[in-house]
Order: structure tokens, then sequence, then C-alpha cells
């Protein structure tokens, strides 16, 4: 299947430092989007660190059958998130650093998704819109039982991360896949563009404005800095074109 | 444009987007189920199984996953709840008149089968007609047969009722509840497979570390293709992560304290995993001699032996009471051998011991992508610690503590390559020892959940 990308990432209107990364390779079929912690020091260190070390493993991999995709996911997410661990453990200052990070690789006539926060994944097709990934946040554990309320801190807020990279030895990544048709548009971002966008508003725009595809990304971070801007916001949009 | 619709299968996968006419027969196939997620445009995820819910945001799904499924039972069986409709006076009307005919000609078929019953001395449909309509053998009498360990017997007669179970468990979500651990016990004391249930649905929702498909053919298909690959793990060259590697690194431990739910023989679904494993290995193995003239299979033979006495450990520690036999002291580059070493060792010194035998090669380097052996071998004789500890819960031992809490204060509550959770273990320390080890909200309870353990074993 073929594949265009086009992304781009944006400060905002209230941060001073833009802790969100991407990188997205269209030749090879991958896109990376993750979101330093906010409030946290080292959040943009451990965007980078999350992005770079999915590229490299990537880009140092043989060609990865789809059999293969979920374990070289899981290794290079355990082998980034021990990266991030020890650059916090020898620098006190950024020690406690996290990422979120959303990974599409497209591999055959495939969409693989890799999922660790509150980064999204969405697909758009013949113009309706869907969530495809789960937030990994207190909200979403306490409703599916996964997290007792009992358990939480006391003032622990709904929004509050649950999984992501760099805070602890274990980390958990969810691994989706879905069969490609054409026409599809997968959208990638960081919480920058869904806490200031309506999910029916980002549906209408990427609707609205298929047909120039190129200038989606500048669109949604226009839309997002109009409704606050009050995050990075980060965009990147894979859409399928066919065989 | 008909509005479209997504289905989510276990977080996993999607089928979709489509529209209701093509979500219904998908649901008709029984390509997703109950659990599964359904979402519209913009909307959320809604479980198909949470029906109120389902009505609310999308009665028009809830109307046509309604009858005809084969999910869903067609006589006194639990049914979506059909979403409210625009009340028709006119259908109301006729099915009120059709209702009264259907009425009148039930009471006169009674009576002629009455007087037919009396006349005959009570001797007439002693036939079909006088059977119990409960049927003779069902989820009860194999699980009897079972805990009879009559295998043999259960085998004859779920071969005989295999067909109607399979359809039985597929009509409603309490009938599947019933005859999944029967339907379960048959596949594994079998090939693993059972015709009409999905790996996934054998498998369950408490194995997700599993593999999805455990079944024979695809163990024998996984050893095949791996052979190549053998000597990396069992010389702890390389923690090759797939799921034959990750089989062969289990720990039987873990797998004897924790019954499942919808599982009774074996326990678990890790135990059943083991044996077809086993038995897939045992047939490649035989196949290469009974195929004359065919190409013959290509096993490295050392290997295969290390690979081999590493699943006979496994079966028998993870089906028998005790071990059958006690495992060999490993040579100094058998890593399989150092674990199998390890799990049999009587005494946490007995464990350090097995553990210092092992020297890793050169390239197993403790600090490589793959954790090396050498550190994971550390790590297990960590978890074997715990299960020393496990057996003195009620008299804290010091030493034993310390340990512990030096080994677990970063928290590492599950094992870095198996990913088997010893949180439910840990939390049961932690509340009799005082231990001072930080452990994750939550995940403990949701583990607790799907198994439970048996915390003395």
């Amino acid at each position: 299947m073929l594949v265009t990308m086009v992304g781009a990432t944006d400060i905002g209107r209230k941060r001073k430092t833009n802790q969100d990364s991407i990188y997205f390779d269209e030749p090879q079929g991958l896109g990376i989007v993750a979101d330093g912690i906010g409030g946290r020091k080292g959040g943009e260190i451990a965007s980078s660190i999350a992005v770079n070390g999915l590229r490299k493993a990537f880009l140092n991999s043989d060609r990865i059958r789809h059999e293969e995709v979920n374990s070289f996911l899981v290794t290079a997410v355990d082998r980034i998130n021990q990266e991030i661990i020890d650059r916090g453990n020898d620098e006190t200052e950024i020690a406690g650093m996290g990422t979120t990070m959303n990974c599409v690789m497209f591999v055959g006539d495939k969409c693989h998704i890799a999922h660790i926060g509150d980064s999204r994944t969405y697909l758009w097709y013949d113009k309706h819109f869907f969530q495809l990934t789960l937030d990994h946040n207190v909200a979403n554990f306490v409703e599916r039982g996964w997290l007792p309320k009992a358990t939480l801190p006391e003032g622990a807020k709904d929004s509050a991360l649950v999984r992501a990279i760099g805070l602890t030895q274990r980390c958990e990544v969810d691994i989706q896949e879905m069969k490609l048709r054409k026409g599809q548009i997968f959208l990638t971002c960081s919480d920058g563009l869904t806490g200031m966008v309506e999910d029916r508003q980002i549906a209408k725009l990427i609707t609205d404005h298929a047909h120039e595809f190129e200038k989606l990304p500048k669109i949604l971070i226009d839309a997002a800095n109009r409704g606050g801007g009050k995050d990075n916001i980060t965009v990147l949009l894979s859409q399928v074109k066919g065989a | 444009m008909p509005k479209l619709y997504l289905v989510r299968r276990g977080l996993e996968t999607f089928i979709g987007p489509m529209p209701l006419t093509e979500l219904r027969e998908h649901w008709q196939k029984m390509a997703f189920g109950p659990q599964d997620e359904v979402a519209g445009h913009c909307g959320r995820w809604v479980a198909i199984e949470h029906t109120s819910q389902l009505v609310k945001t999308y009665p028009d799904v809830a109307r046509a996953l309604n009858g005809g499924s084969s999910w869903q039972g067609d006589s006194g069986t639990k049914r979506l709840p059909t979403a409210p409709e625009a009340p028709d006076a006119a259908r109301q009307g006729g099915r009120r008149t059709l209702g009264l005919a259907l009425l009148f000609l039930t009471i006169a078929v009674g009576a002629a089968v009455a007087a037919v019953y009396l006349a005959s001395g009570g001797t007439a449909f002693s036939g079909k007609l006088a059977q119990p309509r409960e049927p003779a053998f069902g989820a009860k009498e194999a699980e009897a047969l079972l805990a009879g360990e009559n295998a043999e017997a259960f085998l004859a007669a779920m071969a005989t009722h295999e067909a109607e179970f399979v359809a039985r468990a597929g009509r409603s979500r309490e009938e599947f509840a019933e005859l999944i651990p029967v339907l379960r016990a048959y596949a594994f004391l079998g090939s693993g497979e059972i015709d009409g249930i999905s790996p996934k649905l054998l498998r369950g929702t408490g194995a997700t570390t599993a593999p999805t498909d455990c079944s024979e053919k695809i163990w024998r298909k996984r050893w095949r293709e791996s052979a190549k690959q053998w000597k990396d793990l069992t010389s702890g060259r390389q923690l090759v992560r797939t799921h034959w590697a990750r089989l062969l690194l289990w720990d039987p431990h873990w797998i004897r304290r924790r019954e499942s739910r919808g599982w009774i023989n074996p326990l678990n679904y890790h135990a059943a995993c083991i044996n077809t494993a086993h038995r897939a290995l045992l047939q490649i193995r035989n196949e290469r001699s009974a195929l004359p003239g065919a190409e013959p299979l290509s096993l490295p033979e050392v290997e295969l032996e290390a690979v081999q006495r590493r699943l006979q450990w496994l079966v028998e520690m993870s089906f028998m009471s005790e071990p059958v036999v006690a495992p060999p002291a490993p040579a100094a580059e058998d890593f399989l051998g150092a674990l199998t070493c390890i799990e049999g060792a009587t005494s946490p010194a007995a464990a350090t011991e097995c553990r210092s035998r092992f020297r890793s090669t050169p390239a197993g380097d403790a600090r490589s992508l793959d954790g090396g052996a050498s550190a994971y071998l550390d790590e297990r004789v960590g978890w074997t610690l715990l299960r020393f500890a496990l057996r003195s819960l009620g008299a804290p031992n010091a030493e034993l503590s310390a340990n512990i809490t030096a080994r677990f204060s970063r928290l590492v509550a599950g094992d870095s390559q198996t990913r088997l959770d010893y949180l439910v273990e840990l939390r049961a320390l932690q509340a009799s020892w005082q231990l001072n080890v930080t452990l994750p909200q939550g995940e403990a309870e949701s583990g607790a959940d799907r198994h439970d353990v048996k915390l003395n074993r």
C-alpha cells in the first residue's frame, strides 16, 4: 500500500518550550509522535530519546515482517524506557522524566500502532472519525476496573497518566493493528490538539480539507491555537493512497 | 451515506469501518464477540455485552445485533435488549389476533395428545417425545468424569457431544461460561484446538502474556521455524523474544500457584500451553525418522536435547504434585539447565549455587538489549527467593526480607522476559512482613481478579 505522510509540531501559545517530538519517514512507512510529560524537567529530552530511539531501532533492523512487528516494538520500547531511566539516574536534574509515545508503522497491507500514554491515533474514513487508542489515564483505568478507586492517592486527577515511558522499570505498550483501505487517514497527535479541539471539529476539518492533504497539519494546529493553544501541538497524518 | 461503525477486538485488532448490514454479518459469523467493543463516528467505545450502554449510545447497533446471531440464544436465553421503536398500532393489533389463534390451536393439539396418551394406558409417546428435555450429558456430567480422572470416558463422551457443546457455548454468555471449562479441557487433552471456538476464546482473558494460539499445529510450526535460534537461548548467548523462547523461560512455580477462572483441567492456560508445546516437539522429533523419502528435518541435536529437557521439567512441574525427577546439575554454559536448577532448588543457598554455575558467553553482555542471560538468572534467583518467602508467610525471615527488599525496591513486579506478574505474591509478603517495596497501584488487583492464587505452594 502507498502511504503519504505529512506532519508538524508547534509550541502553542502558552508554553515556553516544545516538549513534543515528531519523526516520520514516508518511504519506510514509519511515523512517531511523543509528548514529554508536562511539569517534569526533561520532558523534552525524554520525548526526543523516545522518537530517536525508535527511529534508530527501526533503521538498524532488517526488513520487518508482520509477525515480527509486535516483538520489535515491545523490545524497542523496553530499550527506550531503560535509556530514559538510566539518563535520569545519571543526571539528577532530569530524574523522573517521562514521555508518551504513539507510533504508526505501515507494513504490507496493515497499519501497526504502538501506544503508551495519552497521545492518540485516530482513523478518518469516508467522513467518519474514530479514536483508535485508549488514553492510559486514571479515568479510563478506573472505568474499566483496571485501577480500583480505593488505591488512588487523594486528589488524583482523571487525566493523570497511568502509563508512560520512563516512569517505571516495567513499561507496557499497547499494540494494535488495522487492515489498510484506500482513502483511510490516520491522525496521530499529542494532547495539545485533542485538548483544544473537539473530535467532531477535527473530523470536520479533515473532511473539508482532505483534498488539500498537505495543508492539514497547519489547519489542525491553527485550530488548536485558536482554541487556546495551552500545550504543545503535534500532528502527523498518514493517508492510504492504494496499492 | 450509511453510518459506519468500527469494532475493536480485544484492544488489539479492528474490523471495519463498516455499515450496519456488514456489522451484523460479522456478528453472525462470530468474527467478534460480546466482550468486544463498537464505536460510531466520533463516539465512545462501548462493549457489546454492556447492553444498557449499547442501547443508549448506539441503539441502531443494538437492534442490528439483536436476534439471528450465533452469540445470542433463540430459546429462552438472554438477548440484547431492543432499542425502543415507534409504536405501530396496526401491527400490534395484528399480532394480538395471531396470538389468540395460536393459543386456541395449542389448546386443541394439547387436548388431542392427552386423549391419545390416556387411551393407550400411558404407553404412547415413549419414544423421542417422552425424552427429558434437559440434555442427558451436560457440563456437570463432563466435569464429573474429569474429576474422577476418567479421561477416556470424558474424551469419548465429549467426542459425541463436541458439536452440541460448541453450538450451545455460542448462544449466550451464560452457556459459554458454563461450557468453556469443559471445552478447554477437551481441547487441551487433544491437539489444543476445537472447531468453532477461536484460539483467543480458548485462551481467555486471564493469560494475555501467553501466545494466543497454543495448538499443537502452531507449536510444530514454531519449533520448526525457530530451530536455528535455539542455540542462542540454550547457551544464554541471547534472550530471544519470541513465544517459544518465552515459554521455555516460564516459571513453573508461578503456573502451579494459579487457578484461572474458566479452567478446570489443566488449572490454567499456561499449563495447557506447555503441554501442547511439549507434545508438538516430540511429534516433529519423531517425524524425522518416520517419513522415509521426505526431506529430513534438520534439528540441532544438542539444543534439541536441552529444549526437550526443559519442556519435560516444565510439564512435570506444572502437572504433577511434586517433580518426578530432580533437576541435574547444569553444565557451565547450559542456560536452560541453570534455570531449571534454580527452580528446583530447595533453599536460597542452593538457588544461588545454581546461578553461580552458569558462565555467560562473551556475547551475553548483561547490559545488552535483551537484558543478558546472567542478569536474567539473577532476576530469577530473586523470584525464587520470593517463593521461599511465601512458604513462611506467617513467620517473617529477616534475612530473606532484607534480600527481597533490596532486590525489589526499584519496582520490578513482573518478570522482565516472560512478563509473568508477581504482584499478588509481593503484596502478600508486603502485608505479612511489612516489606519496604513500592508496588504499582491497581495492577495487582487486576491480576488477582484473573486468577485464584495459592500462596502457600
